[in-house]
């Protein structure tokens, strides 16, 4: 290592110390002529002439001294330093040159920075658990295509059977602690040792916690929420919290940073064995045991994700080799769970339109200041043209021109390191005030704090930026021949026209791009908001219960006063899309419906009339009879040309599969109501949707009030008095209507965000029209005074300047638009609630373009119509 | 000195250096002397090359210089071989040997 560095320290020492180099090297050369001198004399030469002998003989001294010191040193370094210390001194003449520079491009970096820091904290982070590569999300498909998770009984089974390493189990579940909103996992013993997770305080969950069903009523807790909301109590180990009103003992906070393997960071883990206490639903044991266990294992080291699977197969196999053909498995799914979320292929193809529309902007400022740069090595001719004539190489001079935008750049990383944080917090802002108020607990994004990847991704951004924007700059300015710069002559021999107007085109190209963009999903935002639900949303508060206070709370809610109805379902009328089944007439090919299980009240309650046949009756909800209503739609596609009141409807085997629906195996149709949306806005008001009876009180189901006045002021005092009775009994409640702007919300989101860096792009290409145009027509200032003297009209003059845009912005519109189209080609599938061919959108965003680089030509092609003749011509 | 000069092959004043050095440490002038000396004066080297030839090779590690008193009793640098310049030494003398054996061979041949 010494040996290595030694050479590389006394060059550095002779950089650093380069006076006290250069004396020793004065030193040593002397002491030569002197020694050669005394030999002269000692030859019996005249002292007088023994010097000049000596001199004679040793050559070009400072040549010799020159060489000597380059030897030393790194004359790249050297001459690197005297580039910057140049740049800075030429950079602060300019200062307004600069502030532009830095300012388009940290703009134009920082926005690109807040989009990657998303993609980072969701996609490219590795969690921070031991070996996040290793880890495996198991799930399995049968036949029928119906997904499949796992029960206690299985786990256990994989347990024995080694297909995978340390496999380890849980639920998700959002429940209330403390009257508040929380996401936590119930887990199973192994979770925190398998995952290399300590304790910050207390103890972590351990094998003897999760061993029999109901036994350990434990919990820990997240740092982050024993900081929010124990407010960082060291005494919190042995404390009671509440979970839906069972009472749990904390025994730990984990350690800080840890938020479980979810894109959504947890709030507390609890023994895999309590689920039944807090949702019997979901309950993984006992006779009737749910499949609700996710479960994640670690691929064995030197097994290859082939293997794994097939050995997955091989066991799922032996577990369903006892069901129906269509319930036994197809296919074993194994997920990537090192980062919050999968890098697929899927999310690459909902990432990339984000990043490409970033990317746009960040490479329209990269054009505007290579415009800058362009006509600035321009206006320094003089100065590069003498550069070259005293002895310059091309070569030394490109890399000094890039050594200014490099340095440039640095400066701009800054400045968009502070865009990215400001817009990142303000985003954040922004979607926490736009979210309906009931709705603000469930929001909790993964922490978006800069780490080294992020620090790296904006100096290499800067980096290639400062090339891209500097290199063909420095490459054209450079290129006058001596014999012309010393002439004084400048413009005969170059034409940068040419690159000024493939940047020019380039932006507005870019800007159409994302202008067409914002103006579709503007037209998809305005569309959502106008669409008619099907249903009525006003006046309308969904409460999801527990099930252990259900009867009591319902009891107490027919006695609010602004309590109307009182109605339940198993699906909020715009909570989430309802679930699918498939069926038809007996011997028909079933077809895909989607299905609500409904009390008799829903239909009144939500304003839908039964347009045929009848409702249920009470008895037949009660007894969950086989009967059934279907929307409209779903009459014309099974019945079109019978009246579909008395038709049987049989559900497909593989739909039978799903407990909560088998019993209506074939069910006779009573009535026909309107189509509605089933369960999401962006749905077709045609889909077809059939409805099931249950009784009000039924389990699991959401209740669906109707309320006279305010319904956000009636959703309080539901609240209120439900909550007297029982301070737990319930777990979520919203006003329909603030459902329904949860849904409207990402669209609404999506179009800001389109118009945000549309508009930042439009801003960026302006300026750029603006300022070549301005450049344009300063430099053709004698060809407009001659054309003036000549006889030209002002008119005349504005014509010729907005001509040359007109091409310019006419081809940039027509490769932007096919861009557009194309692109729309590749994205559609991902965006498939947006007309992404909507011609209005098309002619918003091209309009709106065209219209703006007019502006931008107009008020440049004025000040050509009003040069004086005779100032221009006596100018030159 | 009546022997015809001969002018220095590009690149073999580093190869002279090392080898003057192997015999001890010396300073520049005391370099010029012992190659003209031991070149019987048909080589003459060109001071001025001599000395960027020293910092470059110091700069290269194969040699060492450090401040020594001189036989007149002033100041001056000395240079000492290092032992990567005793193998680069020896690598290079082996390549000069081979080099020098082939082309003998090739004028050799009529």
């Amino acid at each position: 290592m010494r040996r290595v560095l030694a050479p590389v320290l006394l060059r550095l020492k002779a950089l650093i110390f380069r006076r006290a180099s250069d004396a020793e090297l004065d030193e040593e050369l002397r002491f030569h002529i002197d020694r050669e001198t005394d030999r002269n004399v000692a030859n019996g030469m005249a002292p007088s002439h023994a010097r000049d002998a000596a001199r004679r003989a040793f050559g070009n001294e400072s040549v010799a001294r020159e060489n000597a010191r380059d030897a030393m040193r790194w004359p790249l370094l050297e001459e690197l330093l005297q580039d910057v210390v140049y740049a800075i001194r030429t950079s602060r003449r300019a200062p307004t040159f600069v502030i532009t520079v830095v300012g388009t491009i940290g703009l134009g970096l920082g926005l690109l920075t807040t989009a990657f820091t998303l993609f980072d904290a969701y996609v490219l982070r590795p969690l921070a658990v031991r070996d996040p590569g290793s880890l495996y999300d198991i799930s399995w498909t049968s036949r029928s295509g119906q997904g499949h998770r796992f029960t206690w009984v299985q786990y256990q089974a994989l347990l024995e059977r080694n297909a995978v390493a340390e496999p380890f189990a849980y639920v998700n579940l959002i429940t209330r602690m403390h009257g508040q909103p929380t996401i936590g996992q119930f887990v199973t013993g192994n979770y925190f040792r398998s995952l290399g997770i300590g304790a910050a305080l207390g103890r972590t969950l351990q094998a003897e916690d999760a061993e029999a069903p109901g036994a350990n009523a434990v919990v820990v807790l997240s740092y982050d929420t024993w900081q929010s909301m124990f407010g960082s109590d060291s005494g919190v180990v042995g404390q009671r919290v509440a979970l839906d009103g069972v009472s749990l003992r904390i025994v730990g906070v984990a350690q800080k940073g840890f938020g479980g393997l979810e894109s959504v960071p947890l709030q507390y883990w609890v023994p895999v064995t309590m689920i039944g206490l807090v949702d019997p639903g979901r309950d993984a044991f006992g006779s009737k045991p749910a499949e609700s266990l996710r479960i994640v294992g670690r691929l064995r080291p030197g097994m290859t994700l082939d293997q794994a699977k097939r050995a997955l197969v091989a066991w799922v196999q032996a577990l369903t080799v006892d069901l129906a053909a269509q319930q036994r498995v197809t296919d074993v799914t194994l997920t990537p769970k090192g980062t919050s979320i999968p890098l697929t292929t899927e999310v690459i193809e909902v990432f990339s339109p984000i990043a490409i529309a970033f990317l746009l902007v960040m490479l329209i400022a990269c054009a505007n200041v290579a415009n800058v740069m362009l006509a600035r090595g321009m206006a320094r001719q003089r100065e590069i043209g003498i550069r070259l004539a005293i002895g310059a190489s091309r070569g030394r001079l490109i890399r000094q021109l890039l050594t200014e935008s490099i340095l440039l750049s640095l400066p701009s990383a800054l400045a968009g390191y502070l865009v990215s944080r400001v817009s990142i917090n303000l985003g954040l802002y922004g979607m926490l005030a736009m979210t309906p108020p009931s709705y603000r607990g469930y929001l909790r994004p993964m922490p978006l704090t800069p780490d080294t990847r992020i620090v790296l991704f904006m100096m290499a951004a800067a980096v290639i930026a400062a090339v891209v924007f500097g290199l063909a700059p420095a490459l054209q300015a450079t290129r006058p021949s001596v014999v012309h710069a010393t002439r004084g002559d400048f413009d005969s021999n170059l034409r940068p026209s040419k690159m000024r107007n493939t940047l020019v085109v380039a932006q507005i190209t870019g800007s159409a791009l994302l202008l067409i963009c914002a103006g579709v999903l503007l037209r998809a935002a305005r569309n959502t908001t106008t669409l008619a639900p099907g249903v009525r949303i006003h006046n309308l508060v969904q409460i999801v219960l527990l099930d252990r206070g259900r009867e009591r709370a319902i009891d107490d809610l027919s006695r609010v006063p602004v309590v109307q109805a009182v109605a339940s379902a198993s699906s909020g009328p715009m909570d989430a899309i309802f679930p699918d089944l498939f069926a038809a007439p007996a011997g028909a090919t079933p077809i895909r419906i989607k299905f609500n299980v409904v009390s008799p009240e829903y239909f009144p309650a939500l304003d839908l009339s039964i347009v045929r046949g009848r409702n249920f009756s009470p008895d037949e909800a009660r007894a969950r009879a086989a009967v059934a209503v279907v929307s409209e739609a779903t009459a014309a596609a099974l019945w079109p040309l019978r009246d579909p009141v008395g038709q049987r409807l049989v559900l497909s085997t593989a739909t039978l599969e799903n407990p909560r629906i088998a019993r209506y195996h074939t069910a006779t149709v009573v009535g026909v109501v309107p189509n509605v949306r089933a369960g999401w806005i962006g749905l077709p008001l045609d889909m077809p949707v059939v409805y099931y009876p249950q009784p009000v009180d039924a389990a699991g189901s959401t209740i669906i009030t109707r309320t006279s006045g305010d319904a956000e002021q009636a959703r309080g005092v539901i609240e209120r008095v439900l909550g007297a009775t029982d301070s737990v009994a319930v777990r979520e409640i919203h006003t329909v209507e603030a459902s329904l702007a949860v849904q409207i919300f990402p669209f609404q989101f999506s179009y800001w965000i389109a118009s945000l860096v549309g508009g930042i792009a439009l801003v960026l290409t302006l300026t750029g029209v603006y300022g070549v145009l301005s450049y344009l027509v300063a430099q053709r200032t004698r060809e407009f005074g001659v054309r003036m003297a000549l006889g030209a009209s002002p008119m005349t003059l504005i014509t010729l300047v907005m001509r040359q845009l007109v091409r310019l912005a006419v081809a940039g519109l027509v490769i932007g638009g096919l861009l557009a189209f194309g692109l729309s080609r590749l994205f559609g599938s991902v965006l498939y609630v947006i007309d992404t061919h909507d011609p209005l959108g098309y002619a918003v965003g091209l309009g709106v373009v065209f219209g703006a680089c007019m502006l931008a030509a107009y008020v440049p092609s004025r000040r050509a119509a009003t040069v004086n003749p005779v100032d221009a011509l006596r100018a030159q | 000195m009546t022997a015809p000069k001969t002018d220095l092959l590009q690149g073999t004043l580093d190869l002279i250096v090392l080898k003057m050095l192997r015999a001890g440490p010396a300073n520049g002038w005391d370099l010029t002397q012992s190659i003209q000396v031991v070149s019987k004066g048909a080589l003459d080297v060109n001071y001025g090359s001599l000395y960027p030839a020293l910092r470059r090779l110091e700069a290269k590690g194969w040699i060492k210089g450090r401040w020594g008193v001189s036989e007149n009793n002033r100041r001056a640098r000395f240079y000492d071989l290092t032992s990567a310049g005793q193998k680069r030494l020896d690598a290079e003398r082996q390549a000069w040997d081979r080099f020098s054996h082939a082309l003998g061979l090739i004028l050799r041949t009529e």
